[in-house]
This record gives C-alpha cells, sequence and structure tokens, in this order.
C-alpha cells in the first residue's frame, strides 16, 4: 500500500470506487448469498420443527433450561457493540481514522441486534404470543411485570435497535442522494425515496451534522445500558455464578471486545473483496487490533475479578458454582474460552501481527469463538451446579435443532450484510471527501 | 347397576338410588348434548361424518350432581394386603383414589402401587372383550392370533371345554389358579372348584411360603403373624421391607411412624440386616450388611447370647423350654458365626442384650424376618429362629400376635395359599399332560416364576387355557381363550385381609369394556355344566347378589341387632364391617426344639451371589403396566423406566466395570445382560437385581424393559417351607465393553454440606434442640399481606420413608403428564413434587435422608418478580399461583427457582385413550410451552372453603389436605393455615426441629422440614 494518505484522491474518484462497488454483483457474491439462503432454510425447517413439536427438540436437560439460544441472544447483542464504539465514540472523539470503517459497523449493529433479538422469541415456549411481553392495550386489561428484566431488556433493546437504525440511516443521507444522482437501474427509486429530497444545502448540512452529532452523543450510554441491561437478566437472579454486581461492566466489556473481533471478521475479507484498500487501510487494522488487545487485557481482569469474587465470599454455593466452571463437566469450555479470550489476544503486542491482515483475522475469529463460549459457559454451567444437589444431572448439549438454528443466525446476519454492501454506500463517501477537503 | 345389589356412594347420606345412566352418559356425551344440540342439524347436513343419534338427559340420576364428585368405598385390589379405598368419581368417571379412612388397616394411607390402581382401570392396552386364539385346524385361519369373541360363546367355549375335561373319571384335570382371594369371591371359587373337581390354588408370587412354614413349626399354624410396629422400642429386621412390600406396608409404615414419633426420647430404633439396603434398611438407626441367607444364624446368635446371659424373658412355666433351645444354638455362639454372616460378635452381642433386657420386660421388642430378600436355601429354618428369638424376648402375643381365625386357614389373607412348590407340581402335571383345562385369573405366573420353573414350556401340554386376564400379560399371551375380567375398580366383592376386618369392594364405575366378573364367568359355566356342579352353586342371582346374599348370612349369623338394609348401607359407606382383631392363643410347640436347624445356606460355586429383590414400585412385575410406576424414580437409586444389576463400589472395582456399562450375568439357570450400577449400598460379592422389569407382553409401558431377574433363578423350591429361592443363586459377572446407562433423576447423594436435609441427635433434642437459624428479616419489597390465610406446610424428615407414594397421588390429582424412557433420560420429569434422598455417613451405617422437594410458595418467590407476563404470582392465601394460559414460555421463573420445582412442558402432554378419562376436571391440563409446578391442591383448597362455606363456618384444622398429604402412611406431611397459630402446621413450624430449606437465601418459604433425629 503505497498511498497511504488519502490527500491525493480526488472527490470524484472516491464516488466512483465507493459506487463501484454497488456494480452487479459477481458470481462469488451470488454464491454466497445462495449458501446463506440454504442455511437459513434449513434453520427455518428446524424451526418450523421446533414450533410444530415444542422445545423438547432442543437439547434442554433440566435444571438448564436456558442453552444455545440465549447464549446466541448475548452473542449477538454483545456484537452490536461494535457500531455504537467505533462510530459514535470515535466520532465525539474526532477519531478520523475511523471514517472508513463507521459505516460498515453501523450496519453491522442493526444487523446484528435484529438478529440477536430474534433468539428470545425463538426460545420462547410459546413464541406465537410473543407480544405478550409488550405492553399494550388489550382487552384482557393485562400489563406486563415492569420488575422482570426481560421487560427492561425489551426496551432497551428496542430502544438500541430504533436509535442505531436512525444513527445509521442519517449518516447514510447524503450518500444517498449521490447514489440517487449517479445510479440509474431500479434502485434510483428506492434511493429517490430514501434520500428525503436531500440536496446538499448549507442549511442541510448543518441540520445533518448536529443531528448526527446529537444521535451519536444518545447511541454511547445506550450501548452501555443495553449490555448492562442483558447481564440483568443473570445478576438480578439469585443463582451462583450469575448473581454478581460485576456483570454490568463485565458485559460491556465483553460485548465491545465481541464487537471489535467480528468487525475485524467482516472488514478484513470486505476489504479485499470490494477492493477498498484504499479507504480501508492497514493502519484502521492496527488501531483494531490495539483496541482489541486493550479489551482482552480488561476481560482478563473480570475473569480474574469473577473467580476471585466467588472465592473471597465464602459463600458456598458461589465458591461451588465457580469450582465447577473450572473442573467440572463444561471445564473444557471454559478452559478453551480463557484461552481464546485472555491467551491468544495477546499476540497482538506485536504490531507485525497488528499489521498482518491474515493473523489479525485469525485472532478475531478466536475471539468471536472464545466469546461465544463464554456466553454458554455463563448460562449453562451455572444452571447445571446450582443450589441443590439433587438436580445435578446430565449434561445440556444442543440438538440439531439448536445447531441450525445458530448456523441460521450467523446466515441470516451475512447475508443482511451481504445485501446491504450491494443496495448502500459501505463507506461514508462525505465524510472521506470532507477529511479530504479539509486536508 | 344389574344384580342384587347396588352401590352407595361413601358420601352420600343413604344408599344410592340406581345410577345406571351415569354409567352410559358421561361428562362428555352430556356436553356433547348440551353443546351440540342446535348446530347438530346444520353439522349433519355439511359434514361428512355421519349423523349421531343423541339422547337428552331427559330424567337426571339422582345421584349425579355435575361438577361434584361421588366418592365410593371400596378395596383396593393391587396386592393381597386388602387396604381400603375410597373412588372419587365424577361425572361417572373414577379419577382418584385415597384410602379409607375408617379401614383398620391402613387408616385412609395409600402406597404409591394403590396410587397407581387407576392405571390398571384405565389401562389403555386392556383387552375390550373376550378373545379366542385361532389355532390351526380350527375353522378360521390357524395364524394363532386372539380374534374378537362374544360372551356367549366365549361361555360356551369355556363350559365345552370344562365338560371335555370332566368326561373322564380322572379328577385333576382342570386346574384353577387365582391370586390369594378372600372374602366370597374366594369361596365361590374353591366351591365352583370342587364342585367341577378341578384343582385349585392361591398363587401369590410373595406367598412367603418360609415364614408360614416357620409358624406351622414353631406354632402350629399356616399364618403370617401380625406385627405391631408401633409398640416395641427397638425392631430388628432381618431383611424384611416392611415399609415396601412386605405383608401390609401401609399398615407397617403408619404404626412405624407412630413408633417414632412417640416422643419423649422413645423414638422406636430399627436395626436392619440385609446384604442390600432395602428402602425399609434406609431408615434404620444401623444397618448391617450380612452375608445374603446366613439370617438365622445371626439370629441364633441373638437366642444364644439372651439364653447364655440370663436375659430370657419367659414366664416361668416356659422357662424349661430355653435350656432345650440352648442345645439347638449351642454352636451358634456370636464368635461362631461371625465369620460365616460378616456381623462382628460385638454387634450380635450388643443387639441381643438391647433386644432381651429383663429390666425393661417382655414385649418392648420385635424381631422380624424375611421378604423374599430373606429368601433363601435355609429360609424356614432361618424364620423359625426368628420365631424363636421373639418367643425367648417375650414378644409373643405381645408384638408378634397371630389373628383367630377368620380366614381361610387361621389367620389372614396369607394362609393356605399355594406354594412355589405346589406350582411347580402343577407345572409337572401339566407337562406331563394331565391337565385339560388350566384357568388362570389375575395372575401371572409365566413372567413371575423362576424360568427354570419351566412353567411357560408347561402351558403347551395343556389343550385349554383360559386367562381372565384384564391386560395381556404373559400368561394370557399363552391362553387360548381370553375371557377378561373386571378390574378391581369395576368388580363387587369384599376382602378379609386380617382379622375382624371385612372390606366391601364396591365398584367405583361402570366397566370399561366388554368384561365380566369372575363370579359370573364361573356362575354361568357352572350352571351350564348342569349336574351336581350347578346344584353346588346358587340357583340364580349374580355374584353381586351372592355377596350380599352372604354378608345378610353373616350379619345373621353373628346375631346383629338392627336391618340388615342399615347394616349393609352402612358397610357400603365405610367400606365394610370392621371389629376388633381377636389374637390367637398360641403355644411353641415342643417339637420345633428337638430337630436341629440348619442355618448356614452354604455357598455356590461361582463366585457371586445373586439377590432377586422385590421392586417397591413394581411389586412382583404387576405394576410394570402402570406407567406412573415406571415414571416415579425408584425411592433409593432414582432409576426410571428400567431395570439394573448393583455391584457393591470395591465388587465392580474387581471387575473393572463403571457405573453404566452392560454386565454379562449368568448362572447355572440363565442369563442376562443389565445395566450396572454401583451401589455402595451393597454387601460386597452380591448382584442384586430388582424383581418386575423384563416383561415380553404386558402392554406398552412394561414390554421389552430391562430384565427379569427369573432367568437366573435357581428353580427349586427351599425344602422345608416350598418357597422360591429369590437370594443365593451363584452367578458369574462378566463386565461387557457397552455403555448403556439407565435414565437417572438423581445421580449424586452427597449434598455437599448445603443442609437440604438436616438432622439432630436425640442427644441434642433432649438438650433444647439445635440453635434456631437467625432469620434474615431484610427486603426491599413491602411484605405480601395475607388477610386470612396462608397456607403451609411441615414436612417432617423424621417420619418421611421416602416411599413415593405422595408423588404417584401428585400425578392422579393433578393431571401430571408422564414423559417414558426417552424423554425422563434428559431429566424432563414433570413431577409436582420429587423425593430427593440424601446419604451422610452415620454412626452405624449410612444416614439416610428424604426430602420431599415441592413449591415451597415462598413469601418472596423469586420466580415471581422474573416472570415478564405476570403468569406467575402470589394470591392473597399465600400461594405461589401459577397462571398458565398467561404464561408465554420464558422458563425464567425456573432459572430462579433455587429449588427447582418448577416443570416446563417440552411436549404437548399426552393422556393415551382412556388414561384421559382419569383426568382430574377440576384441574386444568396443560399445554405445550407453559410452565407449571405444585398449587398446593388449589382445587382441594378451594373445595373446602366451599364446604366451609356452605356450612357456614371456616375451615377447619386438618379438613383440607393436598393429595400428597392425604396418601402418607407416615403421617409425615402436614398442611394447614400458617395464619391460624393453634393449627398443626403452625406449632410444628415453631418445632425445635424446624427449618427451611435454603433459608439464608431470604425466599421465605412457607414448607417447614423437621430435621430427621438420629442416634449419634
Amino acid at each position: 500500500m503505497t498511498a497511504e494518505r488519502s490527500d491525493a484522491m480526488s472527490l470524484g474518484a472516491t464516488t466512483d470506487d465507493v459506487l463501484r462497488t454497488l456494480g452487479r454483483p459477481g458470481g462469488a457474491y451470488a454464491a454466497a448469498v445462495v449458501g446463506l439462503l440454504a442455511v437459513l432454510a434449513v434453520a427455518a425447517a428446524a424451526y418450523a420443527r421446533q414450533v410444530g413439536t415444542g422445545l423438547g427438540v432442543a437439547g434442554y436437560q433440566p435444571p438448564i433450561l436456558w442453552g444455545v439460544y440465549i447464549t446466541n441472544f448475548v452473542f449477538w447483542i454483545g456484537i452490536t457493540h461494535s457500531g455504537t464504539l467505533i462510530s459514535a465514540v470515535l466520532f465525539l472523539f474526532r477519531a478520523r481514522w475511523r471514517t472508513g470503517v463507521a459505516r460498515a459497523s453501523e450496519a453491522m449493529t442493526v444487523f446484528a441486534i435484529m438478529t440477536g433479538a430474534l433468539f428470545p422469541i425463538i426460545h420462547l415456549g410459546r413464541p406465537w404470543v410473543f407480544y405478550w411481553l409488550m405492553p399494550y392495550p388489550n382487552a384482557r386489561e393485562l400489563w406486563v411485570n415492569f420488575r422482570s428484566p426481560i421487560i427492561w431488556d425489551l426496551f432497551a433493546i428496542m430502544t438500541y435497535l430504533t436509535v442505531s437504525v436512525v444513527f445509521l440511516y442519517v449518516g447514510l443521507l447524503p450518500d444517498i442522494a449521490t447514489a440517487r444522482d449517479r445510479i440509474r437501474d431500479w434502485r434510483r427509486h428506492v434511493y429517490r425515496v430514501l434520500a428525503l429530497g436531500w440536496s446538499g444545502s448549507d442549511r442541510e448540512w448543518h441540520h445533518y451534522r448536529s443531528l448526527y452529532g446529537l444521535l451519536a452523543a444518545l447511541a454511547v450510554p445506550l450501548a452501555v445500558s443495553v449490555h448492562s441491561v442483558v447481564s440483568w437478566d443473570f445478576a438480578t437472579t439469585l443463582l451462583p455464578g450469575w448473581h454478581s454486581t460485576i456483570f454490568g461492566p463485565y458485559f460491556v466489556a465483553g460485548a465491545i471486545f465481541s464487537g471489535v473481533a467480528m468487525m475485524i471478521t467482516l472488514l478484513a475479507p470486505m476489504r479485499t473483496l470490494l477492493g477498498l484498500e484504499r479507504y480501508m487501510q492497514i493502519r484502521h487494522f492496527d488501531n483494531l487490533g490495539k483496541l482489541l488487545l486493550v479489551l482482552s487485557l480488561v476481560m482478563t481482569y473480570a475473569y480474574g475479578m469473577e473467580f476471585f469474587v466467588a472465592w473471597y465470599s465464602g459463600n458456598p454455593f458461589e465458591q461451588g458454582a465457580y469450582w465447577a466452571r473450572l473442573t467440572g463437566p463444561y471445564a473444557p469450555l471454559t478452559w478453551t474460552m480463557l484461552a481464546c479470550n485472555s491467551a491468544v489476544p495477546l499476540v497482538l503486542i506485536a504490531r507485525r501481527v497488528r499489521t498482518y491482515l491474515p493473523a489479525l483475522f485469525a485472532v478475531a475469529i478466536l475471539v468471536n469463538v472464545g466469546m461465544w463460549l463464554e456466553r454458554y459457559v455463563i448460562v449453562v454451567s451455572s444452571l447445571a451446579r446450582e443450589f441443590d444437589p439433587a438436580n445435578w444431572t446430565g449434561l445440556y448439549y444442543p440438538t440439531w435443532v439448536e445447531w441450525a438454528i445458530t448456523a441460521g443466525s450467523f446466515a441470516l446476519f451475512g447475508l443482511l450484510f451481504l445485501l446491504f454492501v450491494k443496495l448502500f454506500p459501505p463507506i461514508a463517501m462525505h465524510e472521506i471527501k470532507e477529511q479530504a477537503e479539509a486536508a | 347397576m344389574a344384580g342384587g345389589a347396588q352401590r352407595s356412594p361413601a358420601n352420600a347420606g343413604a344408599a344410592g338410588p340406581d345410577d345406571s345412566l351415569t354409567r352410559t352418559v358421561g361428562r362428555r356425551i352430556f356436553l356433547k348434548v348440551l353443546g351440540s344440540a342446535a348446530p347438530a342439524a346444520a353439522a349433519a347436513a355439511c359434514a361428512p361424518l355421519p349423523a349421531e343419534q343423541i339422547i337428552p338427559y331427559v330424567v337426571p340420576p339422582e345421584d349425579v350432581v355435575p361438577g361434584v364428585a361421588a366418592w365410593y368405598a371400596t378395596v383396593c385390589g393391587e396386592c393381597p394386603a386388602g387396604c381400603g379405598m375410597l373412588v372419587r368419581t365424577r361425572e361417572g368417571r373414577a379419577v382418584k383414589v385415597e384410602g379409607n379412612p375408617e379401614h383398620p388397616l391402613n387408616r385412609g394411607a395409600l402406597c404409591i402401587r394403590g396410587q397407581a390402581a387407576l392405571q390398571g382401570l384405565y389401562n389403555p392396552d386392556r383387552f375390550d372383550g373376550p378373545r379366542r386364539r385361532r389355532r390351526p385346524g380350527g375353522d378360521g385361519p390357524g395364524d394363532g392370533l386372539l380374534e374378537p369373541v362374544a360372551w356367549p360363546q366365549a361361555q360356551q367355549l369355556l363350559v365345552e371345554r370344562l365338560q371335555a375335561a370332566r368326561e373322564g373319571d380322572e379328577p385333576g384335570r382342570i386346574a384353577v389358579v387365582t391370586p390369594l382371594l378372600t372374602g366370597t369371591l374366594d369361596r365361590l371359587v374353591a366351591r365352583w372348584a370342587a364342585a367341577v373337581g378341578a384343582r385349585r390354588l392361591r398363587y401369590e408370587p410373595f406367598a412367603h411360603e418360609a415364614l408360614r412354614a416357620a409358624s406351622r413349626a414353631a406354632f402350629g399354624l399356616d399364618a403370617v403373624p401380625r406385627y405391631d410396629f408401633a409398640r416395641p422400642d427397638l425392631v430388628v429386621s432381618f431383611g424384611a421391607d416392611f415399609l415396601e412390600t412386605w405383608l401390609s406396608p401401609v399398615e407397617h409404615g403408619r404404626a412405624f411412624a407412630a413408633g417414632r414419633r412417640r416422643g419423649g426420647g422413645l423414638r422406636t430404633r430399627l436395626v436392619q440386616l440385609e446384604p442390600r439396603q432395602s428402602l425399609t434398611g434406609a431408615q434404620a438407626d444401623e444397618w448391617l450388611a450380612l452375608e445374603p441367607g446366613t439370617e438365622g444364624l445371626v439370629a441364633a446368635a441373638m437366642v444364644h447370647t439372651i439364653i447364655a446371659e440370663r436375659r430370657v424373658l419367659l414366664p416361668r412355666a416356659e422357662l424349661g423350654a430355653a435350656a432345650r433351645l440352648f442345645e439347638l444354638v449351642r454352636d451358634h455362639a456370636p464368635e461362631q458365626v461371625t465369620g460365616r454372616t460378616g456381623v462382628p460378635a460385638a454387634v450380635i452381642r450388643s443387639l441381643a442384650r438391647r433386644f432381651a433386657d429383663p429390666a425393661a420386660g417382655g414385649g418392648r421388642t420385635l424381631a422380624v424376618g424375611g421378604g423374599v430378600a430373606a429368601g433363601g436355601a435355609v429360609a424356614t429354618a432361618a424364620q423359625t429362629m426368628v420365631h424363636l428369638l421373639n418367643h425367648v424376648a417375650g414378644n409373643t402375643g405381645a408384638t408378634v400376635a397371630f389373628d383367630a381365625g377368620d380366614g381361610p386357614a387361621g389367620a389372614g389373607s396369607w394362609g393356605g395359599g399355594a406354594t412355589y412348590r405346589d406350582l411347580r407340581a402343577l407345572a409337572a402335571d401339566m407337562a406331563a399332560g394331565a391337565v385339560d383345562v388350566l384357568l388362570l385369573h389375575d395372575v401371572n405366573p409365566v413372567h413371575a416364576l423362576p424360568d427354570g420353573a419351566g412353567f411357560a414350556a408347561a402351558v403347551a401340554g395343556v389343550p385349554t387355557v383360559v386367562s381372565t386376564a384384564a391386560c395381556p400379560d404373559e400368561t394370557a399371551a399363552l391362553a387360548d381363550l381370553v375371557l377378561p375380567a373386571h378390574t378391581p375398580l369395576e368388580a363387587w366383592g369384599d376382602a378379609e385381609p386380617a382379622g375382624g376386618v371385612r372390606g366391601l369392594q364396591q365398584p367405583a364405575q361402570r366397566p370399561l369394556h366388554d368384561t365380566r366378573h369372575l363370579g359370573d364367568i364361573l356362575l354361568d359355566a357352572g350352571r351350564a355344566l348342569g349336574g351336581e356342579v350347578a346344584a353346588a352353586l346358587p340357583p340364580e342371582g349374580d355374584f353381586a347378589a351372592l355377596l350380599r346374599g352372604e354378608w345378610q348370612a353373616a350379619h345373621a349369623a353373628a346375631g346383629g341387632g338392627g336391618d340388615f338394609e342399615t347394616f349393609w348401607a352402612d358397610a357400603q359407606r365405610r367400606g365394610g364391617a370392621f371389629e376388633p382383631a381377636r389374637a390367637a392363643a398360641v403355644a411353641l410347640r415342643r417339637a420345633v426344639l428337638e430337630a436341629p436347624l440348619e442355618l448356614d445356606p452354604g455357598r455356590g460355586e461361582r463366585p457371586f451371589m445373586l439377590v432377586a429383590y422385590p421392586s417397591a414400585h413394581l411389586y412382583d412385575g404387576r405394576g410394570a403396566n402402570r406407567a406412573w410406576l415406571q415414571e416415579v424414580p425408584d425411592p433409593l437409586l432414582k432409576t426410571t423406566w428400567s431395570s439394573w444389576a448393583e455391584l457393591a463400589p470395591e465388587t465392580a472395582r474387581v471387575l473393572g466395570a463403571e457405573d453404566g456399562q452392560l454386565l454379562h450375568i449368568e448362572s447355572d439357570h440363565g442369563a442376562v445382560d443389565a445395566t450396572l450400577l454401583v451401589n455402595p449400598h451393597l454387601r460386597p460379592g452380591v448382584v442384586a437385581i430388582p424383581l418386575g422389569q423384563g416383561h415380553t407382553a404386558y402392554g406398552r409401558y412394561a414390554s421389552g424393559r430391562g430384565v427379569n431377574a427369573a432367568a437366573l433363578l435357581d428353580p427349586r423350591p427351599e425344602e422345608a417351607g416350598g418357597g422360591p429361592r429369590w437370594l443365593g443363586t451363584p452367578v458369574d459377572v462378566a463386565p461387557r465393553a457397552v455403555r448403556r446407562p439407565v435414565p437417572r433423576l438423581q445421580t449424586t447423594f452427597d449434598q455437599d454440606g448445603r443442609g437440604i436435609a438436616r438432622a439432630v441427635t436425640l442427644e441434642e433434642l433432649a438438650a433444647g434442640g439445635p440453635p434456631a437459624a437467625a432469620e434474615p428479616a431484610f427486603s426491599l419489597y413491602p411484605d405480601h399481606a395475607h388477610p386470612e390465610h396462608r397456607w403451609g406446610m411441615a414436612i417432617d424428615l423424621d417420619t418421611c420413608t421416602g416411599c413415593n407414594a405422595c408423588v404417584a397421588a401428585c400425578y392422579a390429582e393433578n393431571n401430571v403428564p408422564v414423559l417414558g424412557a426417552d424423554r425422563m433420560r434428559r431429566g424432563r420429569t414433570m413431577a409436582w413434587l420429587r423425593i430427593e434422598r440424601f446419604v451422610e455417613d452415620g454412626p452405624a451405617g449410612p444416614d439416610n435422608r428424604f426430602v420431599p422437594m415441592l413449591c415451597q410458595h415462598c413469601d418472596h418467590a423469586p420466580c415471581e418478580s422474573v416472570c415478564p407476563t405476570y403468569a406467575t404470582y402470589h394470591t392473597d392465601e399465600g400461594l405461589n399461583a401459577q397462571i398458565y394460559n398467561r404464561c408465554v414460555g420464558t422458563r425464567y421463573c425456573a432459572n430462579n427457582c433455587p429449588y427447582k420445582v418448577r416443570r416446563f412442558n417440552w411436549f404437548e402432554p399426552e393422556f393415551p385413550a382412556p388414561l384421559d378419562r382419569q383426568l382430574n376436571p377440576d384441574v386444568t391440563t396443560r399445554t405445550v410451552g407453559v410452565m407449571e409446578k405444585c398449587t398446593f391442591c388449589v382445587q382441594r383448597i378451594r373445595e373446602g372453603q366451599d364446604r366451609a362455606q356452605d356450612a357456614g363456618r371456616a375451615p377447619r384444622d386438618g379438613e383440607i389436605t393436598p393429595a400428597c398429604a392425604q396418601t402418607c402412611a407416615a403421617e409425615a406431611i402436614v398442611f394447614g393455615d400458617l395464619n391460624d397459630p393453634a393449627s398443626r402446621v403452625s406449632r410444628l413450624a415453631a418445632d425445635r426441629r424446624a427449618y427451611r430449606v435454603l433459608e439464608s437465601l431470604n425466599t421465605r418459604p412457607a414448607v417447614s422440614y423437621l430435621r430427621k433425629v438420629r442416634r449419634a
């Protein structure tokens, strides 16, 4: 990469470069879409079976009544934090390197929320009445229980989804307008509606800037709150292994950690496949690598504290739960999780690893695995070793239905992302141009 | 009701009117009439279904008030104990059985097998009418299958075969095998058999042959004594599982609990000696694993000690007997038997001293021997020695008594029963072609007898096998003619299980299928045979009329004052006629002291010894087609839907076998492959296999499940008593490289020091009891107000035996679905109530603690706050309520419940017809995807409150009982109002022994547990 700085870029070339990615999809793209659709179809069949027969087709082994679905839920909601962090926080701090990756991360946020929010419904015993979880006026004069963390979840996630969508959309507005002016196929009708008549006047830019800044400022506390609330699903219960005051910050840090890892996972291939090397530069990945490293250290500290507090509490239930986590039937998963989240990311201390994309990509994949396992271990192993030893029976392992639906969630996320990059400019053109002008 | 007798509900004022309409028009039909009258015409016009003729209730039956239950008193027919039973019927369907509180044996309690009687009635595999086997050479296809036949033809066939068998001059070419019937039906069968020249056997797999033979030898009575478990301070049980299957478990359970509850340090001490710890052994203060079959040696050594140390407690006149008795046991000093029995001499000596304590006087202790676990090669000698042990301790006539003879052969239902040897003789005759017609009623010898007895093969030598089995079983599978009889809940009858007890068995509902009463089958066949047979039988009337006639005659003979109709109605309402038992005066026979007793069973060639023990749920195997009995986990090992082979950990280690691995077990007589369960409470070198599984043709719930230990048993009858050898068959054991773990609902019995099941020693209690735990009182939320009632429960862990009767009662009352083996393998039980078992190390053997765990109805319920839809909430009567149709199934409540008592419907619950008729109409059946749990039987609370309100008063303490508390023989569960400081439950909750499980979590449960009392 020779042209490290964007000063030399002409504004027109940027537009051309970016809009070229919206061109006719190639064979690889079509194959990927078909493949993901196939996975999604299997997942749909599995889900149909689950709804038709009952949740018993999943592998639940009482007292382990939550499993992979809740793991997926926490995992996907965790992923969402990349978007807000990279885009909003860095925007507020005026970190200019965010420009190349902000759009993709915002899109990722929205799609991860959409995917993750499905899981509380998939996980329900009677998903056809999921709307009973929402407070709406009804003839039965029934209302929801605002003491239940599930209701808090619902509010937190819906709010977060709304703000994330608006944030993404507002950021997209000038670029949609550009696309409207340049793209001549059927999509222009869509762009025309979505551009809301954007003409690029000073007045519009003025309003745009204040709105975008406001939304960014709104998204950051929301991101912190949403994963804190998700953690309260666990922390407010009595269960040893869940009932812990550390869970709020611990989950938020974990969420950002997994979000950054997922960003690297998506951006590294996208950069090559869409030919965006000029905009997503190695220094961006270097920065993401540093972020990942710092977050890994934070996570290691959190794990240490979790175990320390359990030991220090003198509470035999707590001690038993954590001891079982390290030595019990789920111990291999715990140790794999610790290796992926605490040990492997230490290689990012070396700049060579951070700047060598395949290595960085591999670390990010392992962190994704580790963070998924972390949620699995928290959900499952705590339920497996709670208060009364009479209930400590068999091992929970997911059935094909759960694996299919889990794979389906990844397929859905991937598919939404693929469609997005072909329908909307995956890089914030106007910001790049703005920076180029300023330079 | 056809016939001479009408039923009378226990809760009616007098004999009920004819209620035959109820039997024809059930609830469903009634509702159809209500609901479908208007749209019926329209539906007939457009629906492809044929138009149905519907008949409205023109004259409603007076007995039936829709929505109000009628209760009928009857007799439990699940085992020979003959407990009294009340059947709750709703709109003509039996929906629940409970013990009859007026019955002197069980006083309202029932065991798990009694609770499951309903599943015998509604078993989906029952014969719905008579069947004839298509034999080659007959007029139809000779494919050997059963084909339906109408009753007249079926009766005709029976008569023809009987006639043919009677044509020869040789008598006894007809054989009738029934269980140990008592009362009118027994006498009818006997009369009938005598008239047709049939030999008649009253057969039970567990017939206590050795005990009866010992009673004959010692006292000259072919009888089983009545034991008093309430009075003795010390009970020494040589393998008698008297709380599970032995004789009359509910009666024993009640008495034993009463003995333990006496207070003032008088708690009955139980010492159990047996090779494998039974559920009864799990209640023992001292448990000793002795070498199988050496019970007699220990008893002899105790007798030796008692006589040698001059502790004999006999009347002066009998002291001479002691000297002769000493000669009998001269070579059985404690030191001499230690090596053989594995019980230390000091232990035997101390036990003997406590057993016969001149300072305390005679009749303060009790030794019981038996159960099939003590059915070895020298069982009769051992039982005789136990009788003698009781005798020298002055217990005969006190804690061991014989009923004065009303029964067939002296006393109770056990006298006069066929022995295993009699069955073998019959099998030999059958194989030799000496039997033409074999009539089997309600017995399954093909499954229960040792395979080596060759009963199944012998049946092939009988030209006509007639079975009156209600459900298909292995014996009926060999029958040429199946004439299905009513199940006990559909039949008239009476039972005389013990002296002074005459239970009256009323049909609780109209027969479900096209079945007949055995009495009517025999009466009709006998009358059709004509001649002297007809002359020996009553000329007219059905069995119900005969029964009434006998009761009338007995009433007249007893000089019973008053009108018979009043007496009869009263007997129907009370479930029989009960008088105090009269004890027979018995004296020790001299002869027993003269013949030496061989007490050492010897050892076989093979390295291991087999103990085939009766299953607390399945009994001899007859319970295996009752889904509840399969589904509810075994009380000790917590296994479900399976059988297995147990080895001690030492033995398993030597063999290199692991839990869950398949073992190949081989004796001289057969071989089986069974899954290994390592059981630390088993004598090393012993292989224990439960009886009752391994069915091949016993319906969907039983067939193809586990192994039948009968395949391995030594088929020789025990010499002196003629009983089967359930114990001591030498076997080889080889682990196979296959793992086939059995489904288990609890895998660790170690409570990890978490104080779930607590205990207190007698000394601590005497010193003022355990320190009261300081209850955390802090709460952020305001407390619930309970303006009228706060329902609560107290469970006494000292008397709870872990027998599971309450669990089955809960299944029956609350429509709890049965899931089957595959789903249980994932631990997905739906039981609202379970018994947790924990084992601690005790000073003399394992300290077993059983904790019935159900919804604790917490005042600060963790489940309530997390439910997003308010599907679970706290009522103002302190109940933690669950609204099924508001539940969306997040399962959050169950996660947050530290007691793990909430159950999730993973699938749509299934109640295969006609089991759905058992469903309690007062309890909602749940659907897939919702959570459910114990409601404290809220429907029974409401019923009690309604009854009280109708009477214009408040509910009385003890008036409202949940199903679990109702059936508990030990009365370990007490339910009531915690708002009333005078209620029993309030007083127990404030007892020194009371604690609440996981109290430190500040859940404030409404269920208090009373610590188990143990010896230091």
